[in-house]
């Protein structure tokens, strides 16, 4: 016996469409999250084009994250070549994707959570009584996009980045302005974390897998893979430890780890580097009560919040470095030869994974992408039957906006996700 | 005074465009208090009444899409397709591919589609790009609260180019297409030593077949979207 209790339909404030479908199966729950999205067929019409284009066009996949999905992709295509960029060009990468992540995760933890967590509908509830906070916010997210703008052309759809390097480099003068601004932004950022760190949360425990990249320092654009420290392997074994399965339902691919879901994002870095995090990020997790491991989902929130102190930090290193020397200003150069190359990265919303074969005149003829937010379903979906059964009895009501504010701490974006053509 | 309606609609997409309007971070915060602005992406979604100006970006994949897109329409005064994807159908990225072939791998995809919204419903104003120009949005959103609409750009990027003193990349072997696309964007892509792709559609004057004789002169291989940007039925921007 099966009867449909609550549809959400497109949970405001995600990016992107999704419904959350929750029926009863027999007296228990049972969770459906479907990715509402037209197919997008991103990694069919990269088979044939040339590897240049490949960067431009997945970018493309997500307006949100785009940074990272171009860089990500410009790494594997380097792997594939066997060729791999001067460390000047790959710091100014870093920077831009960590300029992106700032911004991703002020979008989501200021404009999206927020609202959830002080008990409003959104941001414009907010601005009654806290315009100031929201003012800070948004110039916060200005220095990030400004950081991102300057070195990568454009925030939303970078241009620079190229395999082999850059087309085009920053001067000297840019790069002084912008770690005065990092300097700033990372002063800043100070005054705008309470309301998310001091904030109650859900009170809920969901045991499960942590999938993220485990490195020697804080893992952005590279390092191992890591489940819950307990299993590790090498980015180019992705294949052998993530299956993957569909289901009717969604236009997304769903993926598991042992068979079982698992969770990537903000927390699962955390669970796994937690001792990589700069000083004053510890400081904070530790001022706020806040510790790592942890299996308490709504916790991604607070983890997004205290990377953004390790991200601050770290820009800051980076600039300080690179304006430290004369910059190398130079691409590598190469010959184009068939090859296949794995590049995995964490995106703001975790672990994103390009594949690509190349052919010998640089075509490309396979490729494969796998998105944080697809990785997340079955989690969200598992996480979600465990957390209704701790509001049987509450209204309707009330169960539909706890759905939608679990759906939300995970961060998805469902543009990202929703690009597969099921395989009859 | 009741506030001006605004509505802000995402079909499928990457939502690049809306993170565009996102991204005026000095003016948002005005947006967001003189006008009554409603988008799924800032929960302040009650579609009850009717909308001075809607934006939708976005193209329709489904007849899901189609339907929102014409109760969109319904009650709004403006509309105004944003981005590439709505005004294009997101041509030169999702369908760019042979058909026949995806038929053969995936058999039951017949039904996939990816159309401009005007093949749908009236617009009364288009803004191109991928992304689109924040800067050009602002101004288009101006020029319509006073109901007004300002000309669609029929200068290129070509002409932009040359007025920042850029270096030409097709005099360095690269395959730009500059010169037969619809300007607006300030020439930002080879601006950073990046070809111009043609992401804002053909310009009124373009000589696509001259450019393919200047590649074929300078021995340059077309990318493989022109066709798709040149086969477009009609040109509407």
């Amino acid at each position: 016996m099966s009867h449909e209790l609550i549809e959400v339909k497109g949970v405001p404030k995600v990016e992107g469409a999704v419904d959350v479908v929750v029926k009863l199966v027999n007296d228990n729950f049972k969770v459906e999250v479907r990715a509402r999205e037209g197919i997008r067929l991103l990694e069919r019409l990269l088979i044939g084009k040339s590897y240049k284009e490949i960067p431009f066009i997945v970018s493309r996949m997500c307006g949100v994250c785009p940074i990272v999905h171009n860089i990500t992709s410009v790494q594997a295509l380097e792997k594939a070549l066997s060729i791999e960029p001067y460390e000047d060009a790959k710091s100014i990468r870093e920077a831009m994707v960590i300029g992106g992540h700032l911004q991703s995760h002020l979008i989501h933890l200021y404009l999206f959570t927020l609202p959830d967590l002080v008990g409003k509908k959104n941001i414009l509830e907010i601005l009654e009584g806290k315009e100031e906070l929201v003012k800070t916010v948004l110039r916060l997210k200005r220095v990030a996009n400004h950081i991102t703008d300057t070195l990568g052309g454009r925030a939303v759809h970078p241009i620079t980045p190229t395999v082999g390097g850059l087309t085009r480099y920053p001067s000297k003068n840019i790069l002084e302005t912008l770690l005065m601004e990092s300097t700033l932004f990372k002063k800043t950022l100070r005054e705008v974390l309470e309301p998310i760190l001091e904030a109650e949360i859900p009170k809920f425990e969901n045991r499960t897998q942590y999938l993220s990249l485990h490195d020697s320092r804080y893992p952005i654009l590279e390092g191992k893979l890591s489940v819950s420290n307990e299993i590790f392997f090498e980015q180019e074994e992705y294949e052998n430890i993530i299956s993957y399965l569909n289901e009717e339902y969604s236009t997304a691919r769903h993926y598991l780890i042992n068979g079982k879901p698992y969770m990537v994002g903000a927390l699962s870095r955390l669970n796994n580097n937690y001792s990589q995090l700069c000083d004053d990020a510890k400081e904070y997790s530790r001022k706020y009560r806040i510790s790592f491991p942890s299996n308490e989902p709504f916790v991604n929130i607070k983890a997004q919040a205290i990377e953004m102190i390790h991200l601050a930090d770290k820009i800051v290193d980076i600039l300080e470095e690179l304006t430290s020397k004369p910059l190398k200003q130079e691409n590598i150069k190469y010959n184009i030869r068939p090859g296949e190359g794995v590049s995995i990265s964490e995106a703001p919303r975790g672990t994103l994974i390009h594949h690509y074969k190349v052919d010998e005149s640089g075509k490309i003829i396979e490729a494969n992408i796998i998105t944080p937010t697809a990785q997340n379903y079955k989690s969200i979906e598992e996480c979600l039957q465990n957390y209704l059964t701790t509001l049987i009895g509450e209204k309707l009501n009330t169960i539909s906006k706890e759905v939608e504010k679990l759906v939300r701490a995970y961060d998805p974006c469902v543009s990202c996700s929703a690009r597969f053509l099921r395989e009859h | 005074m009741n506030k001006i309606r605004i509505g802000i609609f995402s079909l499928s997409s990457c939502e690049g465009c809306i993170v565009q309007i996102l991204n005026l971070e000095d003016i948002l915060l005005n947006l967001l208090k003189k006008f009554e602005i409603e988008s799924r992406i800032l929960g302040t979604q009650n579609r009850t009444e009717s909308y001075d100006i809607a934006f939708v970006e976005g193209s329709v994949m489904s007849i899901d899409e189609e339907m929102e897109l014409k109760k969109i329409r319904r009650m709004s005064k403006f509309l105004v397709a944003l981005g590439e994807c709505a005004c294009h159908g997101g041509n030169f990225l999702v369908r760019d591919f042979n058909v026949g072939e995806i038929l053969e791998r995936f058999p039951g995809s017949e039904t996939w589609y990816s159309n401009p919204i005007d093949r749908y419903v009236r617009i009364e104003y288009y803004i191109p790009g991928c992304p689109i120009d924040k800067e050009e949005f602002f101004t288009v959103f101006k020029s319509l609260l006073l109901e007004k609409f300002p000309e669609q750009i029929s200068n290129t990027v070509c002409s932009e180019c040359i007025l920042k003193e850029n270096n030409c990349l097709i005099d360095k072997g690269i395959a730009c297409l500059g010169s037969i696309t619809r300007g607006g964007c300030k020439a930002i892509c080879p601006t950073f030593n990046r070809e111009c792709y043609g992401c804002r559609g053909l310009s009124d004057d373009a000589n696509v077949e001259g450019l393919l004789q200047t590649f074929k002169e300078k021995n340059i291989e077309p990318p493989t979207h022109l066709t798709l940007i040149t086969r477009r039925e009609g040109r509407k921007t």
